[in-house]
């Protein structure tokens, strides 16, 4: 099976190339400091996950809070949701019983190839986003290589490197995220898939940070989504605060391009996906 | 155009009627006694008169004088001065050798001119550095670097810590005019930014400008940085090299012909590359590292009156993983020009050059192989006439023309893993018609003004592709081979006024517009080698700016200091920023992701040096502000530009301890940048997101070094130790918000700090 360069993993590979020789160039060391941050007036973030599926399809409400705070959500109670299409459907989404700031109902999902609008009503004001639901994108297999660790980036520790394989839909723009769990472990990086430069091929995606070894059970899932989820995470990736950033080869931070009209942060994305696990042998 | 062409014309007649009759030429070559390397900038002036001129960057000059006997002195930064008596009967030519003054520390590190030269001179805003001078300078990694010394001077900023990138008056990186013997230099550094391409060794003469230009130089906003390249000693064989502790550099020189032709070689290689070899582990002995440079240039006298002149310049730099994996990225320039002077009065220099940079990244998979290259390149051809009008008027006036074929991104693979992507190149013609008239009115006042008519036509074959506000293309528009996509023009006044307050003293006044027709696309904040050129289409327009500036110039201690005060306003229009998550590799439609707007910097330079003596160097200091403001940023409200700073210190010294021992140092102190800092921050799938609020709302912490050098000169040799950073300041390159390590429950500010303390050592020869 041919392995495929994708842009992410193209871009992926320089950035993994520069960086050590950066940082053993300037020989760069890290401290804690103090800076003064200017607090803002709290923001209504929404992040909206319409599903392929009943049961599955959830809204989770909070803002934001100062820099200095601790990483806890706020959850937002008594929102009006919304959900409808072009041909009539209308739903409407109840608050969970439990920790504020969680909307669900039993009946929510999407079709595929269907556009979706949501409608958020928070203290009188009203937030809208669109989503389309992606056709979805299956995985083939997953594979396993050795390797013996003597490299750097992704290659330097021995163990097995997992593959995903899957088959990019030709003809079709294909954006995925690839999701990765390390014993039902969650992998917090963002591998996101654009299948601008290997429409049609298979695809053999192997950038994942993490190495495994024997006994480990490695799951992977692809999440299909359409463009504008996709720009979403790929500048929510470019900022998220508890992944390494602010090298020199970073552009200027800001907020991610979020769908929802008014000043709300968050995304409003239809989602399916694909999962397959496996456990690492001999 | 032809309307610009009369005026020429005009204007050279007019010029050449000016009190033309009885009076005699006087002209010639002034060159170095050792290598007969020509003298550029050198004086030329009448003893007992205020009549005078210097050499241009060929080393010839021309001066109309009464018949008569005339005591000529002819002077040069570094070099003892000569006094010759001339007898004007009949137009005379005299070559003139200089003999460099014998103690190398005794003189001027960055030099305007000659004694009082900083006064009197026309121009105002520019300052030639000489490489040779400028050794003691202590620097990051012990090579001697041109564009390194050039941030350590008011109204320049450094890129980002020890990168060779810098930005003139708030102007964009990608706005200097960066010239090697005439061929545009695309990328000007080595390894990520922290080298320059110009190796010392090779360097003969480099002038900054940072404000009004000559009508002859033009195509960037903010600066002209114009580096000459040795001819080679055409009198006897010489070598020199170094050994650093990054790189080792070889130059060899010598005449070809005797007092005819004469060649120069000179290269520089690095080899950390080495160390990799060493390597306990396969893959990073496999691994490649280095970049080199290699100029060479020589040059053939055919008659009294002909010289041509070949350079070139090859560069490269290498970045490879095991093999499977390379970054191969670098420039190649080549000159020839042919100098000829028509009569006492009218001098040509006619070139034809040619410029190219690329990158490639080449990827292996099994028997697969991708390549992914870009490239820039540039065919031109220049006419530059200087005519000699008379001891008050000079004309400069010439035509250039250069065509571009940009290669924005192609992706080629074979096996069949990756589709194959071309974005298609893009082809430009930019041509210029100048005339530049210097002239002293009276012995107060002196004018140096032109005008430059600037022209832009993108070529097919080519498409335009509109877009809609989202940025997804609306409509596809073809275009043949040869057929004019669209066509940009205009006109680009300067001029420089000065007004002799006294003899030391002066004011000066200018204004210039430039315009550029290519644009640098780059979303990081340093530049990298795979940021592409793009030309001028009808989406991006030309980038426009209006600068004025205003200065006073004075010269004291007989000569031995200068210090000057100069105010600039500048006004950028057309400029262009990046949308949000812009994705501008490989992407054929990089126009949808470019916002437009306009910025403008204004600010105080002040500059004190002191030329002679044991104890050399300037200190500067400016206060500025530069901002820009976009429709699509900020609700289109001004806001700072990353190399806005408020305060800008820089103190440079070199101090002879005895016959052998000097000391360098420099000291720097900036407010720092304007950047982008989070305001609050709030979780969404999982991770702890910053929340901004403003573009560059907030400024790095202030950044203040010192840097100490010693350097022991013996007879064929010497040797420097440099420390950088030497009170081992942790500067911030960087500063990340981010989840604690230690506590996932907070985020913390983490400050990266480069370069704290750095030693080198190099080693000098030269037999």
């Amino acid at each position: 099976m041919r392995k495929v360069m994708t842009k992410d993993a193209i871009v992926r590979k320089i950035v993994l190339l520069l960086l050590p020789v950066f940082a053993a160039l300037t020989g760069g060391c890290e401290d804690k400091i103090q800076v003064d941050l200017k607090n803002s007036e709290p923001r209504l973030v929404i992040e909206g996950h319409l599903s392929y599926r009943a049961n599955e399809s959830w809204f989770r409400l909070s803002r934001t809070t100062d820099f200095y705070q601790p990483n806890e959500v706020e959850g937002v109670s008594g929102a009006l949701i919304v959900i409808s299409d072009s041909g009539g459907f209308e739903d409407t989404l109840v608050e969970w019983s439990g920790p504020p700031g969680f909307y669900w109902n039993s009946k929510a999902r999407g079709d595929f190839q269907k556009t979706y609008v949501a409608t958020v009503t928070v203290d009188d004001k009203t937030y809208v986003a669109s989503a389309t639901m992606p056709l979805p994108i299956r995985i083939d297999s997953l594979g396993m290589s050795f390797q013996e660790g003597d490299g750097f980036g992704p290659e330097e520790d021995r163990g097995y490197r997992v593959h995903v394989f899957f088959r990019d839909r030709p003809g079709v723009p294909d954006y995925a995220r690839i999701m990765l769990w390390h014993n039902r472990l969650f992998c917090l990086d963002y591998y996101l898939y654009d299948g601008k430069f290997s429409d049609g091929n298979v695809i053999d995606y192997d950038y994942f940070t993490d190495v495994f070894q024997i006994g480990d059970t490695v799951t992977a899932e692809i999440v299909s989504m359409d463009k504008t989820m996709y720009d979403y995470f790929v500048t929510l990736s470019e900022v998220a605060a508890d992944k390494n950033g602010g090298t020199a080869f970073d552009a200027t931070p800001a907020n991610p391009n979020t769908n929802w009209s008014g000043e709300a942060l968050g995304y409003f994305g239809a989602f399916n996906w694909s999962k397959e696990s496996l456990i690492v042998g001999e | 155009m032809s309307r610009i062409i009369i005026l020429v014309v005009f204007l050279g007649f007019l010029a050449s009627t000016v009190g033309a009759s009885e009076k005699l030429t006087l002209s010639g070559h002034i060159r170095d006694a050792g290598s007969s390397e020509e003298l550029i900038g050198a004086s030329i002036q009448v003893k007992g008169a205020a009549v005078g001129t210097s050499a241009n960057g060929y080393g010839f000059y021309s001066l109309t004088l009464p018949p008569g006997e005339h005591a000529i002195r002819y002077s040069h930064v570094g070099y003892d001065t000569k006094e010759v008596t001339v007898t004007l009967d009949k137009n005379v030519r005299v070559d003139v050798e200089l003999v460099a003054k014998v103690l190398a520390m005794d003189s001027i590190v960055v030099t305007t001119e000659t004694a009082d030269e900083n006064a009197r001179s026309v121009e105002m805003s520019s300052l030639n550095i000489d490489p040779v001078q400028i050794r003691a300078v202590p620097v990051l990694f012990g090579e001697q670097d041109i564009l390194k010394t050039i941030q350590l001077l008011p109204g320049v900023q450094e890129g980002g810590e020890g990168n060779s990138g810098f930005y003139v008056r708030g102007g964009g990186a990608d706005q200097n005019l960066i010239l090697l013997d005439e061929a545009i230099v695309y990328s000007s550094s080595h390894l990520l930014g922290f080298f320059s391409v110009f190796n010392s060794d090779a360097v003969k003469d480099a002038k900054l400008i940072k404000g009004t230009s000559s009508a002859e130089y033009g195509g960037r906003l903010s600066s002209v940085l114009d580096i000459k390249m040795k001819e080679g000693n055409s009198k006897r064989f010489h070598t020199a090299g170094g050994i650093g502790l990054i790189s080792s550099r070889l130059a060899i020189e010598g005449p070809l012909v005797r007092d005819r032709s004469s060649f120069i070689i000179s290269g520089r290689r690095t080899y950390f590359d080495l160390f990799l070899k060493v390597s306990s582990k396969e893959a990073i002995r496999k691994s490649r590292l280095y970049f080199y440079d290699l100029n060479v240039k020589t040059n053939y006298r055919l008659a009294r009156n002909d010289r041509v002149f070949l350079s070139g310049y090859f560069g490269k730099d290498a970045l490879g993983y095991k093999g499977e994996f390379g970054i191969d990225w670098g420039n190649a320039t080549g000159t020839a020009r042919w100098n000829h002077i028509f009569n006492d009065k009218l001098f040509l220099n006619s070139s034809l050059i040619y410029s190219h940079y690329s990158y490639q990244v080449g990827i292996t998979n099994g028997d697969d192989l991708v390549d992914i290259s870009s490239s820039i390149e540039d065919i031109s051809a220049k006419n530059d006439f200087q005519y000699f009008v008379d001891s008050k008027n000079t004309l400069k006036f010439g035509l250039h023309t250069a065509y571009h074929t940009f290669l924005p991104g192609e992706i080629k693979s074979t096996g069949s893993s990756v589709n194959e992507l071309k974005i298609k190149r893009k082809y430009a013609l930019e041509s210029a018609v100048y005339v530049n008239h210097e002239l002293t009115a009276s012995a107060r006042l002196s004018f140096d003004y032109g005008l430059r008519y600037s022209s832009f036509a993108l070529l097919g074959p080519g498409e335009v592709i509109t877009f809609d506000k989202d940025g997804d293309p609306t409509d596809i528009k073809s275009y043949g081979r040869r057929e004019l996509i669209k066509h940009y023009g205009a006109i680009e006044p300067r001029a420089t006024a000065r007004y002799l307050l006294n003899d030391i003293s002066s004011v000066k006044i200018s204004y210039a517009r430039n315009k550029q027709y290519l644009h640098l696309l780059s979303t990081s904040t340093t530049t990298t080698p795979f940021d592409v050129w793009h030309p001028s289409t009808k989406i991006v327009k030309p980038g426009v700016a209006d600068q004025w500036a205003i200065g006073y110039f004075r010269d004291f201690g007989e000569g031995k200091y200068e210090a000057s005060a100069e105010l600039y306003y500048k006004d950028l229009r057309n400029q262009v920023d990046y949308k949000n998550g812009a994705d501008i590799y490989f992407n054929e439609n990089v126009e949808s992701q470019l916002v437009f707007g306009k910025a403008r910097a204004y600010g105080l330079e002040l500059f004190v040096k002191k030329k002679q003596g044991r104890l050399t160097g300037w200190l500067g200091y400016t206060l500025s502000r530069a901002q820009k403001k976009f429709d699509a940023i900020d609700d289109g409200k001004w806001f700072r530009a990353r190399q806005d700073r408020r305060h800008d210190v820089e103190v440079v010294g070199i101090y002879e301890l005895s016959k052998r021992w000097t000391l360098g140092f420099n000291w720097v102190y900036y407010t720092g940048n304007a950047v982008t800092f989070p305001s609050g921050k709030y979780i969404v799938d999982g991770h702890v997101i910053n929340l901004y609020t403003e573009r560059n709302g907030y400024r790095m912490p202030a950044y203040h070094r010192l840097d100490l050098s010693f350097t022991r000169q013996g007879k064929r040799s010497s040797w420097n130790f440099s420390l950088y950073n030497a009170y081992g300041r942790r500067n911030a390159y960087a500063i990340e918000f981010r989840q604690s390590e230690d506590d996932t429950t907070q985020t913390e500010a983490v400050r990266i700090a480069l370069f704290t303390f750095f030693p080198s050592i190099t080693f000098n020869f030269s037999f």
